[in-house]
């Protein structure tokens, strides 16, 4: 076994009491091997790797962990740093700042080889260029000499592994390496590092929250949940048939490719606090299935099959595959959407660039968005997808006028709103409204939620004094926050609270089109489901139209009856979800489809293999 | 299998800030409690901001009560006691129960003379605090909102007030329109805003690409509203840390006028012509008092401020950088 | 790099015109009379006319700051009030003393900040970070003047007193006469000068330090085995260095401050200390001229400042 770990824990002292990140976790993984570890923001699965080679600073630590035999836990700092690099490698999430901005790329993977090892400037020169160029960096001879900056995400990210590679270590560990990528670059990332993998024998140790991830990578799979590790087994035995609540609380509410129009099964309830120690399970509190001794105690683990394991007190044949309920959709609903309520021709956004010249008077114009033309229809979901920098933010907000066009016009119900008045444009905001990406961002955490949702009412002079308290306690109620919160801060609110709070606002002035600008991306998988249900169910209560703009495709899929496809700020492609999805013209549109992580493949593949082939054509 | 019905799907049942309290499962009720409140909070626990404090609080009821104090010990300011005060030789005499911190070169009363100084200290620092804080910030916020051309004048203006050689620029002022407490206190303001207003300038151009002020804006919420409403509320953070920062530099710039014959002139007693006269002739070598007094108190004061204020910034600010990284990664979103 | 060059310069060279304008104005042509405080008290209209005339005074405003800014150009001044010297002589002669004093006390300043801040920074939350935290606000809450008398009371009045002479009351001795002496009697200005200084820069580096040391490249550092102090020298402080750097342009301005109370403590014959008696004595061509004369510095200083913090940083540096 090359990595043994026994019943490691991990706190932190903070100021308001000790944290108790990971509680008692145990796992195997052997050479060669991928172990994905799954699990949302909090669940412990960054710390323990972090703190098992020694790299989470002010972490009081407990436990085994055995590589090689060896216990790093008892190691000295200095035995330790002779195994990160040469045992050990390690890649990062954000590839924008995890390599240093002020050396050259080639000085900092030759650095990690000099620590380790006795060998000639030029020896070492030679190695980075072969490293770099298995890593597909390409003129590696030239770019070696290059600064971080000059290369793209996806490019760092390599440098990155064939930094961590560098030694040639028997083991690899992935902290979320893809999770700040656009999907083409995740896909050719995660092809890299299996074939990498194959051809010297590393094992991985894949953390990620991104079920699709794992479904493509992984050999076994870990789920944790507040600090433990409550379901293990091979990949397709968890994801296929999972049985812990959690588990399938989290396949249930993953939008994936052919779940159009199927219902999200939201896990309700968010994870507790890690400063509470409690003893029981800690999914008890958002388990539909809780029983009185999970409050107790921490369930132990059961046998499910001979290699999954589960620590849920139900019976052993509670295991499954997760079906998501369909609604379907009937064809009238989607012809009656036939008058349009915007239109976009022609729309051009350019932003001023770098300086030139000697002095720097003059700008470069950089094009966002390139020449878009797009009906939005009245009822309808439209779903615009597009990578990073496509331009897909940049026309969300041309379309809702915070942004001027340079060119093109913009027509909201049949007239022209570049040429309208400061007075109409401010009337506008009543039929255009937007919810933003950040749900930390853009709510201003000095203000109470009340005064937040009530702004713009006051602004358009709608309601007042009783009224606009009574209005805002609506609002809270239809979004799914309890109303007596009105008072409180955005500081005490969940993401996916703050989300709702952000909707609320839109909701006020009850608008005609909403321009949702990515959501739900920031937020955990069980929570998107909730924010996308909610959308969901305002659309058809209160007959909103949605443009909703989204780098990932399976939520657009999800929610979108047509969908435009955006790259380098045009559209390169319109169509119906089925079309789109189904019969890609463009081939932007085939490789990004391609790309996406498909989580069908492997539940579909044990739930029901005749529908292999069917899925395989997506 | 999983039956359908047992999770919940519409968004009524999902209200995810209320769980139902479940057996075993003490719910600690959260109150709310605006930022401000949690940082006083964090204050009060924090011993070196209480003690700060307290100082600072003994040195304003001294000053308020410089009079009482005055008659109470029977001594003016500017009263001199040649005979009591004085040895025959003509040097000052030391601590006694007469004087408690001694005796200046004219027989002056040393102690009454140190609080009537800390009464023209603090009121010359809080007048220019109040104005260089008010100046700073609507430069600042006017060039970091408005940007374009504005922000370009104004820039240049704060950048060429930082550049200015502050103590000889404000030495050939005071030469100009003579030293007194109005021109101490002008000075002080013309070199004390520009910093303010770049730390506030760069709040403010921060704030206003953040999405909640863009959220307000797709609200119709005009300019103005949106500097009162969102900026304004989000700058008095930084305003509050370098306004106790900013009122030690004006007491220590007061004092160094003072010292220079530039401030506010003798025989009015401040810290800083108490310390010239000190060391005029080298008194201290015969007087240590004069030299030890005055600063110890000085000294006291601004250090009160200095420490209060970067308590004040440690409330403000609790690093939580195990969520932090998180929490700013998935804001960043995608990259490349 | 060219074109960032280029910009900062003209800045620089309209900060120049900026306060020269300012000065020319606030002193001929405020409301004061040059012409009355040269002839004297006790001088007669007639005389006064007659002073004003030899000085041009009697020509149109703009045409003396014409007349004042083409002077500047071929290093014209002007001559003083007092002694009748050119303004320029006076400066450069006595520049040697204001130059050894701020070159010293910058010195003394980044050495002792710069190590401070490494030391608290290393273990936030330990007793050296307390201590350096404590040595940061003393600086900060210190003004230069009685750092300076406290320095001279103890290490000139008590050591003296305790019959161990070693640092001089006052007075400068030329580097070139006697480097040794020189050094001696600027050991205590220096430290006035460069402790409040020190204090800023031993501030900017803890809390710089600290926030690099969690960033994500530096866990990368780690994760590569290196050791920390090669962590925290290499990687840390290559990041710290340009804040640092900025800093010092910053500081350029209020370290001038720090000067002319500093000359005036020590008997050190320098351009503050002539600013000073220029102003007691009202003598305003020497008062103008050294305000332009550091004035050029500061500007002179950033630029260098801005050129350097370009180097430093590759993302400037390579486009």
């Amino acid at each position: 076994m090359l990595l043994t770990v026994e019943n490691l824990d991990v706190t932190f002292s903070t100021g308001d009491g000790p944290l108790h990140a990971v509680r008692g976790i145990s796992f195997e993984l052997d050479h060669g091997q991928t172990l994905g570890v799954v699990g949302e923001s909090g669940s412990g699965k960054s710390v323990s790797t972090q703190a098992m080679v020694g790299l989470a600073a002010g972490a009081q630590v407990t436990g085994r962990a055995l590589l090689l035999g060896r216990d790093l836990l008892t190691m000295t700092p200095a035995e330790l740093s002779a195994v990160r690099g040469p045992q050990i490698g390690m890649v990062f999430q954000d590839p924008l700042s995890s390599l240093h901005p002020q050396f050259r790329i080639g000085w900092q993977i030759a650095e990690a080889i000099h620590k380790h090892e006795r060998s000639s400037a030029k020896n070492v020169r030679a190695r980075v260029i072969k490293l770099l160029d298995e890593v597909g960096i390409p003129d590696p001879d030239k770019r070696i000499d290059d600064y971080p900056h000059q290369f793209s995400g996806g490019m760092r990210q390599r440098v990155m592994i064939a930094l961590a590679l560098a030694l040639r270590p028997a083991l690899l560990v992935a902290d979320e390496p893809t999770t700040a990528l656009d999907v083409t670059v995740q896909a050719q990332l995660l092809d890299l590092m299996q074939d990498l993998q194959q051809k010297h024998g590393t094992a991985i140790l894949m953390i990620t929250h991104d079920l699709g991830v794992v479904a493509g990578v992984a050999d076994d799979v870990i789920t944790m949940y507040g600090g433990r590790i409550v379901e293990r087994g091979t990949r397709a035995e968890v994801l296929g048939r999972p049985h812990h609540p959690y588990t399938k609380g989290l396949l249930g509410s993953v939008p994936r490719g052919g779940s159009q129009r199927t219902i999200l099964q939201s896990i309700p309830g968010q994870p507790l606090s890690l400063l509470i120690d409690e003893p029981g399970c800690p999914f008890a509190p958002r388990c539909a299935f809780v029983q009185d001794s999970c409050w107790e105690r921490f369930p132990v683990e059961q046998l499910i099959s001979p290699t999954q394991k589960s620590n849920c007190v139900l019976p052993a044949d509670f295991a499954g595959p997760v079906v998501l309920p369909v609604i379907t959709a009937s064809d009238s609903e989607v012809k009656k959407s036939d008058e349009t309520l915007a239109r976009i021709s022609d729309a051009r956004v350019e932003f001023d660039g770098a300086r030139k010249g000697l002095f720097g008077i003059k700008r470069n114009k950089i094009t966002a968005v390139d020449g878009v033309t797009l009906d939005i229809r009245a009822g309808e979901t439209l779903g615009i997808v597009g990578e990073s920098g496509s331009g897909k933010s940049t026309l969300a907000r041309a379309l809702t006028g915070l942004i001027p066009l340079s060119g093109g016009i913009i027509e909201f119900e049949g007239e022209n709103i570049s040429t309208f008045s400061a007075a109409q444009r401010h009337a506008l905001r009543r039929d255009v409204q937007m919810v933003f990406q950040d749900p930390f961002g853009s709510l201003n955490q000095q203000r109470r939620v009340g005064s937040i949702i009530a702004d713009p009412l006051i602004i358009h002079k709608i309601a007042d004094g009783k009224k606009l308290r009574t209005r805002v306690q609506e609002l809270m109620e239809l979004v799914g926050l309890n109303p007596e919160h009105y008072n409180r801060f955005p500081a005490e609110f969940s993401g996916g609270q703050r989300q709702r709070i952000g909707i609320a606002r839109a909701l006020a002035l009850k608008p005609k089109l909403i321009v949702c600008d990515e959501p739900v991306s920031a937020l955990d998988v069980s929570i998107q489901a909730q924010i996308l249900n909610l959308l969901s169910s305002l659309q058809s209560e209160l007959r909103l139209t949605y443009v909703f703009i989204a780098h990932d495709l399976a939520v657009v899929e999800h929610i979108a009856a047509r969908v435009a496809v955006m790259y380098q700020g045009k559209i390169v492609e319109t169509g119906l979800v089925e079309q789109i999805y189904g019969a890609p013209t463009h081939e932007y549109t085939r490789s990004l489809l391609a790309a996406a992580p498909h989580l069908d493949d492997v539940t579909a593949g044990v739930a029901a293999p005749q529908n292999t082939t069917s899925e395989g054509v997506r | 299998m999983m039956p359908e019905s047992t999770l919940s799907s519409g968004t009524e049942a999902d209200l995810d800030n209320d769980i139902p309290a479940k057996k075993g499962h003490p719910h600690k009720e959260i109150v709310a409690r605006s930022p401000l409140q949690l940082v006083w909070t964090r204050l009060r626990q924090d011993p070196t901001a209480m003690v700060s404090a307290a100082v600072i609080v003994l040195v304003i009821i001294s000053a308020l009560a410089a009079p009482l104090i005055a008659s109470w010990v029977g001594h003016g300011p500017d009263e001199q006691f040649r005979k009591e005060g004085l040895t025959p030789s003509g040097l000052p005499t030391g601590p006694s129960q007469e004087f408690p911190l001694g005796a200046d070169n004219l027989g002056r009363d040393l102690f009454v003379r140190l609080i009537y100084g800390g009464q023209l200290s603090l009121i010359v620092a809080f007048v220019a605090t109040v104005g260089a804080l008010g100046i700073g910030t609507l430069v600042g916020m006017t060039a970091g909102f408005m940007r374009g051309k504005v922000d370009t004048v104004l820039t240049w203006l704060m950048d060429t007030t930082l550049s200015l050689p502050q103590l000889l620029f404000a030495i050939s002022l005071v030469s100009l329109v003579g030293p007194s407490f109005g021109t101490t206190v002008i000075v002080i303001i013309l070199f004390s805003w520009a910093p303010i207003a770049r730390v506030v300038r760069g709040q403010t151009l921060s704030i206003r690409e953040r999405e909640f002020v863009e959220a307000a804006r797709s609200l119709g919420a005009s300019n103005w509203r949106i500097m009162r409403v969102d900026v304004l509320p989000n700058l008095i953070v930084p305003i509050l840390v370098y306004g106790t920062l900013l009122i030690p530099q004006a007491i220590v710039f007061e004092a160094t006028l003072s010292f220079l014959g530039l401030g506010v002139l003798p025989p009015t007693a401040t810290w800083g012509n108490m310390l010239a006269a000190a060391s005029t002739g080298s008194m201290y070598t015969v007087a240590w008092w004069m030299l030890v007094f005055p600063s110890a108190a000085l000294l006291s004061v601004t250090l009160a401020f200095n420490l209060l204020g970067d308590s004040v910034r440690d409330a403000l600010d609790p690093r939580q950088t195990l969520f932090a990284r998180k929490r700013r990664i998935r804001k960043n979103g995608l990259a490349s | 790099m060219i074109r960032f060059l280029s910009r900062r310069i003209v800045s620089g060279i309209l900060t120049l015109f900026a306060i020269s304008g300012i000065m020319f104005f606030l002193f001929y042509v405020a409301p004061n009379d040059p012409a009355a405080t040269i002839a004297g008290p006790q001088a007669t209209n007639d005389q006064i006319d007659q002073v004003r005339e030899r000085l041009g005074l009697n020509l149109p405003v703009l045409e003396r700051y014409w007349i004042f800014l083409t002077g500047l150009f071929q290093g014209d001044l002007g001559y003083s009030f007092f002694n009748k010297e050119p303004v320029l002589d006076s400066l450069v002669r006595r520049l040697p003393e204001t130059a050894s004093l701020a070159l010293g006390g910058i010195i003394v300043a980044l050495v002792l900040g710069v190590t401070i801040g490494i030391g608290a920074a290393r273990k936030p939350g330990t007793w050296q970070d307390k201590l350096g935290t404590t040595f940061v606000l003393t600086g900060l809450s210190v003004p230069t003047f009685v750092a300076g008398l406290l320095l001279l009371y103890v290490f000139f009045y008590l050591l003296t007193v305790m019959g161990f002479t070693f640092f001089p009351a006052a007075g400068y001795v030329p580097f070139s006469k006697n480097p040794l002496e020189w050094a001696r009697h600027l050991i205590l200005p220096w430290f006035t000068v460069g402790f409040v200084a020190a204090a800023i820069y031993a501030r900017l580096v803890r809390s710089q330090l600290v926030s690099v040391m969690g960033e994500d490249y530096i866990r990368t550092a780690r994760s590569k085995g290196l050791r920390e102090n090669r962590v925290v020298y290499r990687h840390g402080m290559r990041n710290v260095l340009t804040p640092v750097v900025t800093q010092i342009s910053l500081d350029f301005a209020v370290l001038m401050g720090g000067l002319v109370v500093t000359e005036r403590i020590f008997g050190i014959n320098g351009i503050g200390r002539l600013a000073i008696d220029s102003v007691n004595r009202g003598d305003q061509p020497v008062i103008i001229g050294a305000m332009l004369l550091a004035s050029l510095f500061v500007v002179i200083a950033s630029i260098l400042v801005d050129i350097a913090y370009a180097m430093l940083d590759s993302r400037v540096r390579v486009k």
